[in-house]
């Protein structure tokens, strides 16, 4: 509505320039990029097997041979860290795919399917956000037995409520909106209302909510691996790597410290690409445009 | 009468979008000026440059207020004129009030701020707004923002504007959002304030109906430009600028059928997309070749190559 | 013959009531006046009337099919044969569908077999937009563009009852004028009859042949446009019509 709009809003669709910090937008980018690559080609190019051990190596320090030195175990550190991208990063990736899809399954469901369904479901949601997210994953990955899965499982239970509460939000404003209505009235089905209308236009809060959980989730994951609940040795999970290579940090300092400042760099990365897309959706939260 | 704001040669530029291209405009103490534009046309961003509320925008040019000079005032100078000098009122009501306070505190927040008493600033607020037509003035002091109806929340937002005794008040589309009878009582109570204070009123609307009973001087924007100024009688009477006939054709009036109806035909020219020459040439149904080339120079009363300009 | 007849419509929300027996006739190739200011209870009406709304009581009766009570087979077809225009094009349209895939939905629906293409550009030639549109999307668009793709999206049915809810308060004055022409164009060659909701009672007076007046949910006033704003009988009439600028006043 041309009358009713504000000056600023209208201002904001003639000055939707370039973030202001550009070399940042683009350093964000080549390090996710970077981190992408290695998760899909580490295995190849790695330079040494990840998992043969050589006692007669052990705990070398950077060499040209081994770049960033040997582990306890006498395995390639630069191998083990480019290999281990995939389990660390494709783990989280995993966990927030599958826990979006379900908050957005059971937020769909809520919002269409009747005042019961919905209670029932936002109560079960309630009920699960009332527990200590990482607790919950200590228990479920016990009940599972250690190991990757059952982290990643306990880690889906954990979060998909969150993600549905936000999606039955977002859902719900969308189902008022003009368009919507125009296609009700219309007499279009169910279905096709949620597909065409109200999710493509609802998707992109949980999107950019999504992708801010990557980060956090590589670290929980880690963390957990880290404890000895995720991933267990010999995986090159980068926690379960920083895990065993910390005793020896005095002898080889790279082993210990890098998979540490990999999923530090993974979490900060990440973090920043949601803000990124963020911003791109809404230009007024860039600072200084008040 | 003296000058009590003097706008000349205005630009503002926002990005590489020009969207006030050279507007100028004189002020009178007591005159009510409406500045009247559709979507685009640049009244409100003019408004705003006023007291540089838009920090996105490169204001040049000159905007003076009894012989000061706003455009190049330092921030902390500037500060003392809003709220104080120039008070102003928005079109949704409901965003110039913070939603958790009662509305009396915030009404007096402009005299509270330059160290007026507490019970002083309250007594004030409440003659405000019953000079605003508010019925129990004193028992609405308390009440949040959401409590009140868009028309109460409206007055109470102009008696904000007016609680320090500006000299101008700025009037942004103030009544648009407004049902029809609630428009022409606010309308009336902002005027009445205004003879009664000897105030300078800048009421920009998109209007031009509600203009017509109320305004001493209108003044028409379009494309970021003025096309043509003159008293209110006279602009009604003997519009000369051919967008102020069209747009007058186009207002419809009671009894009148469907048929007395003139559409402009095509869109309003935004300031992105600004045709060269006279920026409403394609438009236009007397436009010749030289109005697609050249910009018309505001002269006399007008801006366009049609027009004669009368010999002083 | 009335094509729509609505009597004794009656809603309330949370005890608060909105709708208080209101009734209303279109006979057909009609325009019908609603006025009211916010709050009256207009939008309530067009609600229900659509569907979006279930009323608490009345009856609403479109080419003799009860709708209130109609079955699957008889609603489809008045959501065939009624179509309704909103006030805000800014969000009537789905940012993420092209104008063609818009002003098709409602062919794609109930007339999967017609040349849609075809009706599309039918459609928007009839509210004077090219075929350039069909691939743009509603964001690219101006608020009067966008508003004539929404009447085109209604126009695509070759609708027998055209719901305008404040379909030109949202727009520039220039643009208005050619709303209301092609309103006004779709009843003269379609037939159409035309529900016509507004604040603005001068547009209302220049399109309407009747006009109901809605204050807080009663119908306060109603009958022939002209002779309801020649002689209005009620207050609130009164006051809506003194509250129109007058020009004639001045020039």
């Amino acid at each position: 509505m041309t009358a009713l709009t504000s000056p600023i809003t209208r201002l904001t669709r003639f000055t939707r320039r370039p973030a202001r910090r550009p070399w940042l937008d683009h350093l964000v980018l080549a390090v996710i990029g970077l981190l992408v690559l290695a998760a899909i080609f580490g295995p190849l190019l790695a330079p040494h097997d990840p998992y043969r051990s050589d006692p007669s190596l052990r705990l070398l320090g950077p060499s040209s041979q081994f770049w960033l030195g040997t582990d306890e175990e006498g395995r390639d550190v630069l191998s083990r860290l480019l290999v281990g991208a995939r389990p660390t990063l494709l783990s989280a990736l995993v966990v927030v795919l599958v826990s979006t899809a379900l908050g957005l399954l059971v937020a769909s469901v809520a919002a269409l399917g009747g005042r019961w369904a919905d209670e029932i479901l936002m109560r079960t949601c309630d009920i699960l956000l009332s527990l200590p997210g990482l607790m919950l994953a200590l228990a479920v990955a016990t009940a599972l037995g250690s190991g990757l899965t059952g982290a990643i499982i306990a880690l889906v239970v954990a979060m998909f409520p969150a993600t549905a509460r936000l999606a039955r939000g977002t859902i719900l404003r969308t189902l008022t909106t003009g368009y919507v209505e125009a296609a009700k009235v219309m007499g279009t089905s169910r279905v096709t209302l949620m597909l065409r209308h109200v999710l493509p236009n609802s998707l992109d809060e949980v999107l950019i909510n999504a992708t801010l959980q990557i980060g956090g989730v590589t670290l929980i994951l880690s963390g957990l691996s880290f404890i000895g609940v995720g991933a267990q040795p010999p995986s090159a999970e980068w926690g379960a790597m920083a895990s065993t290579a910390a005793r020896y940090v005095t002898v080889n300092w790279p082993a210990a410290i890098l998979p540490g400042l990999l999923i530090t760099i993974s979490v900060v990365a990440f973090g920043l690409l949601g803000d990124m897309l963020q911003v791109r959706r809404d230009p007024t939260l860039r600072k200084g445009l008040r | 009468m003296s000058a009590l704001l003097e706008i000349r040669d205005l630009t503002v530029d926002a990005g590489d979008v020009r969207l006030v291209d050279g507007m100028n405009l004189t002020l009178r103490r007591g005159e009510f000026l409406a500045l009247v534009g559709e979507s685009g046309s640049g009244k409100s961003v003019t408004a705003r440059a006023i007291t540089r509320l838009d920090r996105r925008t490169r204001l040049a040019g000159s905007i003076r207020m009894d012989g000061a000079e706003l455009l190049t005032m330092p921030e902390s100078e500037l500060r003392a004129y809003r709220g104080a000098r120039i008070g102003m009122v928005f079109q949704d009501p409901l965003s110039s009030f913070n939603p958790v306070q009662p509305i009396g505190r915030q009404i007096a927040e402009p005299l509270l701020i330059r160290g007026v008493g507490r019970a002083a600033a309250r007594k004030k607020a409440e003659e405000m707004l019953g000079e605003m037509g508010i019925t129990r003035p004193g028992e609405r002091l308390t009440a949040y923002p959401h409590e009140l109806s868009g028309g109460m929340r409206q007055r109470a937002a102009i008696a904000m504007a007016l609680i320090a005794e500006p000299e101008l008040l700025i009037a942004d589309e103030p009544t648009t959002a407004l049902d029809v009878r609630m428009q022409a009582k606010v309308l009336k109570l902002i005027r009445e304030a205004a003879t009664a204070r000897h105030l300078a009123v800048l009421f920009i609307t998109h209007d031009l109906g509600i203009v017509a009973g109320n305004a001493d001087r209108v003044c028409v924007m379009y494309s970021g430009r003025p096309v043509e100024e003159n008293d209110v009688r006279t602009l009604f009477r003997a519009p000369v600028h051919p967008y102020t006939r069209d747009l007058l054709a186009a207002v419809p009036r009671l009894g009148r059928g469907v048929g007395s109806l003139t559409a402009i035909p095509g869109v309003a020219a935004t300031p992105a997309n600004r045709p060269a020459g006279c920026a409403y040439h394609p438009r236009c149904a007397v436009a010749v070749q030289r109005c697609a080339t050249q910009v018309p120079a505001f002269e006399a009363r007008a801006a366009c190559h049609l027009v004669e300009v009368p010999a002083r | 013959m009335s094509l729509l007849s609505i009597v004794n419509l009656s809603k309330a929300f949370k005890g608060v009531t909105v709708l208080d027996g209101v009734s209303l006739t279109i006979g057909t190739g009609e325009i019908a006046g609603l006025v009211g200011e916010s709050g009256s209870g207009k939008s309530t009406l067009i609600r229900c009337l659509m569907g979006l709304e279930k009323p608490d009581g009345g009856a609403i009766t479109y080419d003799g099919i009860d709708l209130l009570r109609a079955g699957r087979a008889e609603r489809r077809r008045f959501q065939r044969e009624a179509q309704i225009v909103f006030q805000d094009p800014y969000s009537s349209l789905n940012p993420r569908r092209t104008v063609e895939q818009i002003v098709g939905e409602g062919l794609q629906i109930h007339e999967p077999r017609a040349p849609r293409r075809d009706r599309v550009v039918e459609a928007l030639d009839q509210v004077g937009l090219g075929a350039d549109m069909l691939g743009r999307h509603p964001g690219s668009l101006s608020g009067g563009q966008r508003q004539r793709v929404a009447i085109a999206r209604a126009l695509a049915m070759r609708p027998r009852l055209l719901v305008c809810d404040e379909p030109v308060s949202a727009l520039d004055v220039s643009v208005q004028a050619q709303v209301v022409h092609l309103l006004k164009d779709a009843q003269q060659r379609l037939g159409t009859s035309l529900l016509f909701v507004a604040h603005d009672l001068a547009v209302v007076g220049a399109l309407c042949d009747t006009v109901t007046v809605l204050d807080q949910g009663v119908a306060v006033e109603q009958g022939v446009t002209a002779a309801v704003f020649a002689e209005p009988a009620h207050a609130y009439t009164r006051e809506l019509l003194a509250a129109v600028p007058d020009f004639e006043g001045i020039s």
